[in-house]
């Protein structure tokens, strides 16, 4: 008994310490593996256009880079091999990617350009799509609540600090996510080691969502080809959601920050930057003498102060390309890029000024 | 604030460095006491303050009652006491039941007269502090204690925030004396007090949480389920309620440990017992021994003959079944359980004259037999434990005995429900022959280190997403 008391008693700190050493480490490495080898379980969208990238670019290693930087209307909506297609052999050649992501607006363009420069990718120019309601950061549109789906790495941490309310949290869950990789990520790890133990119903619940068809919908080029359904209830949740923004609509100043601080920075690495409106739907088109005099004006002094022209698009489909009012159809997607890569990318290319009549004309 | 929470981790990690850091034993009461308002107030800072208001009327009544040698007095002010602390406990939690239940039965006799609802936020924990107060009023008037005379530490009896919302309900003469003795930091105790804690994490998110994706769709359509799916859902809420609540005991206990407290034990391997007495001396031990000092034995206990007896356990165990919830299903779960004794008592007397069937009883297919059959009953009586309405408890119990095969879909794999029994069998072996302590002090560090961290670490990746609140919040 009194050995055994006495056993206890000197055990007692070198197993918590174990424990500490065992739990820190174990989590690090299975983490590290996890990431270089399964980037897909914590970040598919960026991670799965983080590995074709770089694959695009040693294909064609001569090549300068034109990036598409957006939200989901261009995810669905840009597809860069139909843009490509519409230049000839003669012409300058570029090697063009979709690199944009659902609910990205300032904040998460500034996010993916500045890690892309980390990693020495320096696209030559950038296709920004300019969307009025992510500007206004508002809900369903408020950046900084997606971003803290996504991962986030030590190297956001610069970014996050200028442009997140709650950065605290955001720079708490970079050291969660360092330290313990696993666990905020469980469900994908589980579903790829265990996929026993999620309940069939939850699974099924992920099976539906739009990143787990990303592995296969994904082209080479970043354009995920996703036929949104028409229920016939798109337009009634775009004008219960979406035109309170545009009759109310005022542009947030982190997302202005965020805009100008990566206008700066293309600035800084000689990128030239487009900006582009992507097509809408006549409804929505009819919402925007509501901010007639915000949102244009705004856009036209940042085209001014950068020598970025704004391409306008917004009248290029017809509306039975827009089924949900907001995003492309597939057949929408490739007559849109068709056109872009002749109207905009081909001229770009040849160093020709854009035709007047794909130009945000002034009012 | 939940145990198992990041927030909670990095709560109480501040707090156990600072705690252990200060030199000064009056300090560290003085942050124990902060840590638990602000543990409290992160959810409800006004209910907070309620709790501090009638801790302090309490703390008041008592020190009246130790002063005064007028047993009259004395009464009055133990009556004061025990009217402002079930008043409160009245008010929040039942007043609305009551008109309920009111208004429901005036329209069964044809006299509708709505009274209305009030519109009140159960405050969490309510019926732990609760009782806690009641049984240092007691005492105190039957001079079992001594009235505290020092605030903070009769505040931090009942704050303390380890027992504050899920118990174990605490003694003032277990507790009190505690607060006094000076604390020493000590390895081993936060060894035990992390072993405990890793316990408590282990049931609640790798079993409890589990278990719940299993039961939660049964209960919410049990139309959309086989017979076999029910029995196998009514067995794993049994899981889930006994390691969602003890895996909270164990967290609670083992960081009390770690701040140099001990508290009562509240479970004691319970779905190893032989019968339904054995059962409610192992399940909830706090609040079973506090029904048996304070409501059973002042209604007269066993004394007095057979009837006398079964009447006093039949108010006791309804009343115990209120406590848990202020709805018609938590009184018949009461009054199943006080049947189950009464008959449990009726069978003892026909077995004391019968030997040979007391042999049977004790032989190995004999205790298996009774194992089986306690925690069938159980399993039973949890039935309206979980269903929302009594409604919903008949249609559970008609489809658990309709024998319907069809449809054969089940809300998860039954494989992980079976795995999941074989882990709490082999647990219940474990303590109870023992084995763990024999076990640990044989293992190198470094083995039981690693062990606590891959347990750990299993609980964590198992757990469902979103924090799932401990059942016996709500109580």
């Amino acid at each position: 008994m009194h050995d055994r008391r006495r056993r206890i008693r000197v055990q007692a700190r070198p197993v918590l310490l174990w424990t500490l050493i065992f739990f820190l480490a174990g989590h690090l490495a299975a983490g590290r593996y996890l990431h270089r080898h399964h980037p897909e379980l914590f970040d598919p969208e960026v991670s799965l256009r983080l590995r074709k990238l770089p694959a695009r670019l040693a294909e064609m290693p001569d090549r300068p880079l034109a990036l598409a930087l957006g939200s989901s209307r261009i995810v669905l909506g840009f597809r860069p091999a139909s843009v490509m297609e519409q230049t000839s052999a003669s012409d300058p050649q570029a090697v063009l990617f979709n690199f944009s992501m659902l609910g990205t607006g300032p904040v998460g363009e500034r996010l993916v350009l500045h890690r892309l420069l980390q990693k020495g990718i320096r696209p030559k120019w950038l296709f920004l799509e300019v969307y009025s309601p992510i500007l206004t950061q508002s809900f369903p549109f408020v950046e900084e609540v997606r971003t803290f789906r996504r991962d986030v790495y030590w190297s956001d941490v610069p970014i996050i600090d200028c442009l997140y309310h709650r950065r605290w949290e955001a720079i708490g869950r970079v050291i969660a996510q360092t330290l313990t990789p696993m666990l905020d990520y469980r469900e994908s790890v589980l579903e790829h080691y265990l996929p026993s133990v999620i309940p069939p119903m939850l699974k099924q619940l992920c099976d539906r969502g739009f990143e787990k068809c990303l592995p296969y919908r994904l082209d080479d080029y970043g354009w995920v080809e996703y036929d949104i359904r028409d229920d016939g209830s798109h337009a009634e949740r775009a004008r219960h959601f979406t035109k309170p923004l545009y009759d109310h609509f005022r542009i947030d100043e982190v997302a202005d920050r965020a805009l100008s601080d990566l206008l700066a920075e293309c600035r800084m690495h000689h990128i030239q930057v487009v900006f582009l409106l992507m097509p809408d739907h006549s409804m929505v088109r009819e919402w925007y003498g509501a901010i007639q005099d915000k949102f244009l004006p705004y856009l036209r002094r940042l085209s001014a102060e950068n020598h970025a022209p704004i391409v306008d698009a917004r009248a290029w489909q017809p509306d039975e390309d827009i089924p949900d009012c907001c995003h492309l159809s597939p057949k929408g997607a490739r007559s849109f890029s068709e056109r872009f890569g002749r109207e905009v990318y081909r001229p770009l290319l040849q160093g020709r000024p854009l035709p007047q009549d794909v130009i945000l004309r002034d009012p | 604030m939940l145990f198992c929470s990041q927030a909670f981790l990095f709560f109480f990690a501040a707090l156990l460095l600072i705690y252990w850091l200060m030199p000064w034993q009056t300090v560290r009461i003085g942050l124990l006491l902060v840590a638990s308002f602000y543990f409290y107030a992160v959810w409800n800072a006004w209910l907070a303050v309620l709790i501090c208001v009638t801790t302090v009327m309490d703390y008041l009544l008592a020190l009246g009652m130790d002063r005064s040698t007028s047993p009259r007095r004395r009464k009055l002010l133990l009556a004061a006491s025990l009217i402002v602390n079930i008043g409160v406990l009245g008010y929040f939690k039942y007043a609305n039941f009551f008109l309920v239940s009111l208004d429901e039965a005036l329209i069964a006799l044809g006299a509708p007269m709505w009274f209305g609802t009030l519109s009140v936020i159960l405050p969490i924990g309510i019926s732990f502090y609760t009782f806690e107060a009641i049984n240092y009023t007691v005492d105190v008037y039957r001079s079992r204690v001594p009235a505290e005379r020092n605030l903070a530490h009769f505040l931090l009896f009942i704050l303390f925030f380890p027992h504050l919302v899920a118990g174990p309900i605490v003694r003032a003469r277990d507790f009190l004396p505690q607060i006094k003795r000076r604390k020493r930091f000590s390895w081993p105790r936060m060894h035990l007090g992390a072993q405990l804690f890793f316990l408590g994490l282990i049931k609640k998110l790798a079993i409890a949480d589990r278990m719940a994706l299993y039961v939660d769709p049964v209960y919410a359509d049990p139309h959309a389920y086989s017979t076999a799916t029910l029995w196998l859902a009514a067995i794993a809420y049994a899981l889930q309620i006994y390691c969602d609540f003890s895996g909270y005991t164990d967290m609670a206990i083992g960081t009390a440990h770690m701040l140099g407290y001990k508290l009562a034990r509240n479970f004691d391997i319970p779905y190893a017992s032989l019968n339904i007495t054995e059962f409610w001396r192992r399940w909830h031990i706090s609040l079973s021994s506090w029904l048996r000092d304070y409501l059973f034995i002042p209604l007269g206990g066993s004394r007095g003959g057979a009837w006398r007896t079964y009447r006093n356990l039949l108010v006791t165990m309804t009343l115990c079944g209120l406590w848990h919830g202020a709805s018609w299903n938590f009184v018949l779960f009461g009054l199943l359980h006080g049947c189950a004794l009464i008959i449990h008592r009726m069978f003892q007397g026909f077995c004391a004259s019968r030997p040979r069937l007391e042999l049977v009883l004790q032989s190995l297919p004999g205790v298996l037999l009774r194992m089986v059959l306690t925690f069938g009953t159980f399993c039973f009586t949890l039935v309206f434990f979980r269903a929302p309405t009594l409604s919903a408890a008949a249609t559970m119990l008609r489809r658990l005995a309709a024998f319907a095969a069809l449809p054969a879909e089940t809300p998860m794999p039954n494989t992980g429900v079976y795995y999941t029994i074989a882990v709490v069998i082999v647990c219940h072996m474990v303590r109870r022959f023992d084995l763990w302590p024999k076990l640990q002090v044989r293992l190198p560090a470094s083995i039981l280190g690693f062990s606590y961290a891959a347990a750990v670490t299993l609980a964590l990746l198992l757990a469902p997403s979103g924090n799932k609140p401990f059942i016996y919040f709500q109580f």
